[in-house]
């Protein structure tokens, strides 16, 4: 009888420690404002970047999936823009803030977590793997410059982390802000 | 024998009835076409767990916008965008219009194109429960609180006083509503499975289906009666 009472409490308090380890996943970590606020010393107004067609079929390559909209809302000043996109990782959207420069991506930051797994993609160890990379164009689409390392078990939130990253990186190119900004349209 | 065999056909005639003629009908699926014909009977499709829409429609730009209770919201008959929660109004401005859900709000062209989604990322106070014109200036009203909505720079600034003139709903044009209600419903529900459910008794329930298999048993006990009572009559004409 002890015996079956000593699992019937371990596998309870499992059960507890993987439900509050799914909860400690999940979460809002920045608003709009906060993420503006680190990268640009002044509460800059938002602007819009205006999509045409063509420019939203390339959207939807890096995508992978269609894109509805006409314009993007991003921060820019002097060479450096920021951009807020959502993508959906397994079943929810990953909100998530880009800063990117002349230099490629200057940051990048979960704003928003909503998946119960996966959430190990906005610790440090992972984004800070995009600093630096910029936008390759290839036959096949547009790419990162660089190899990203895969979490296990978080595999289509990196994914979707990197299609966010090139489609920053592809909106900057388009925006007055980019030092080569014909090249991309 | 006979009173029995009276009262057995007595209490069968109605299944027997229904049985016969959906039987009929049956034969004949492919003339009558009764796979293609939908039912339009609220009774028979919520019976058959259909959840019949609620549209909720508003006119913009000489056009319709209807939620229909799911995900997306429709611009006449066309599927526009998804918007998160329930719509909950929409206003014609000069350049855009503006559609809001409890959630989040979009902005349409005139022509009804999308041009963005303006959700909780931008601090979209929310939930929202109407959008309208405070004075001329777009507003909308959150969790009990008035806010005047700038849709270029996404700010919301709170109103400690003021009224809010909603955005009016409308009623959609019959055949409008009688199409988006068709889809809401998916491929609906085709007479030929009715007819089927009702010959199986399947229509009723488990129920249903011992009541026919009692009638059928019924049928047996009427056959073997009848010809036992032929039987009994044509022994008595040749003894």
């Amino acid at each position: 009888m002890k015996h079956v009472l000593f699992q019937v409490v371990t596998i309870f308090v499992a059960a507890l420690l993987l439900a509050s380890s799914a909860q400690a996943q999940r979460g809002q970590f920045l608003t709009a404002e906060e993420f503006r606020d680190q990268i640009f010393a002044e509460a800059l107004p938002y602007q819009a970047l205006w999509i045409n067609k063509a420019q939203r079929a390339q959207i939807e390559g890096i995508l992978d999936h269609s894109f509805r909209g006409l314009r993007i809302r991003y921060w820019g000043s002097g060479e450096q823009t920021a951009w807020i996109f959502e993508e959906i990782g397994k079943e929810l959207p990953i909100t998530v803030g880009v800063s990117v420069d002349a230099s490629g991506i200057v940051g990048l930051s979960i704003l928003e977590y909503r998946e119960s797994r996966g959430g190990e993609v906005r610790y440090p160890f992972f984004i800070s793997q995009f600093k630096g990379l910029n936008l390759l164009a290839r036959d096949e689409g547009y790419k990162l410059s660089g190899h990203i390392d895969g979490i296990t078990g978080a595999t289509l939130s990196v994914k979707a982390l990197k299609k966010v990253a090139t489609l920053a990186l592809f909106c900057h190119q388009l925006s007055p802000y980019a030092t080569n900004h014909e090249s991309v349209e | 024998m006979w009173r029995w065999h009276k009262r057995l056909g007595l209490a069968c005639l109605i299944i027997f009835l229904s049985v016969a003629v959906s039987g009929f009908l049956l034969n004949h699926t492919s003339e009558l076409a009764l796979d293609k014909q939908k039912t339009s009977s609220e009774w028979l499709l919520a019976h058959y767990g259909f959840r019949l829409p609620t549209i909720t429609s508003y006119p913009i730009h000489d056009r319709w916008l209807s939620d229909l209770g799911g995900d997306y919201l429709y611009l006449d008959s066309e599927q526009l965008a998804y918007c998160q929660g329930s719509l909950v109004g929409a206003v014609t401005l000069e350049q855009f219009s503006v559609v809001a859900c409890e959630r989040e709000l979009l902005l349409l062209t005139p022509e009804g194109e999308l041009v963005e989604h303006i959700g909780a990322v931008y601090g979209v106070p929310s939930p929202i429960d109407a959008l309208g014109l405070c004075g001329e200036q777009l507003c909308l009203r959150a969790s009990g609180a008035l806010y005047l909505a700038d849709v270029q720079q996404l700010q919301w600034r709170e109103l400690a006083e003021g009224v809010l003139e909603p955005s009016e709903f409308g009623v959609l044009p019959e055949a409008l509503e009688k199409s988006l209600r068709e889809y809401a419903l998916g491929g609906g529900l085709d007479m030929e499975r009715v007819l089927l459910d009702l010959h199986s008794g399947r229509i009723f329930g488990v129920y249903g289906v011992w009541l026919v298999d009692l009638a059928a048993l019924g049928l047996i006990l009427l056959a073997l009666s009848g010809f036992w009572m032929w039987y009994q009559q044509a022994s008595r004409r040749r003894g």
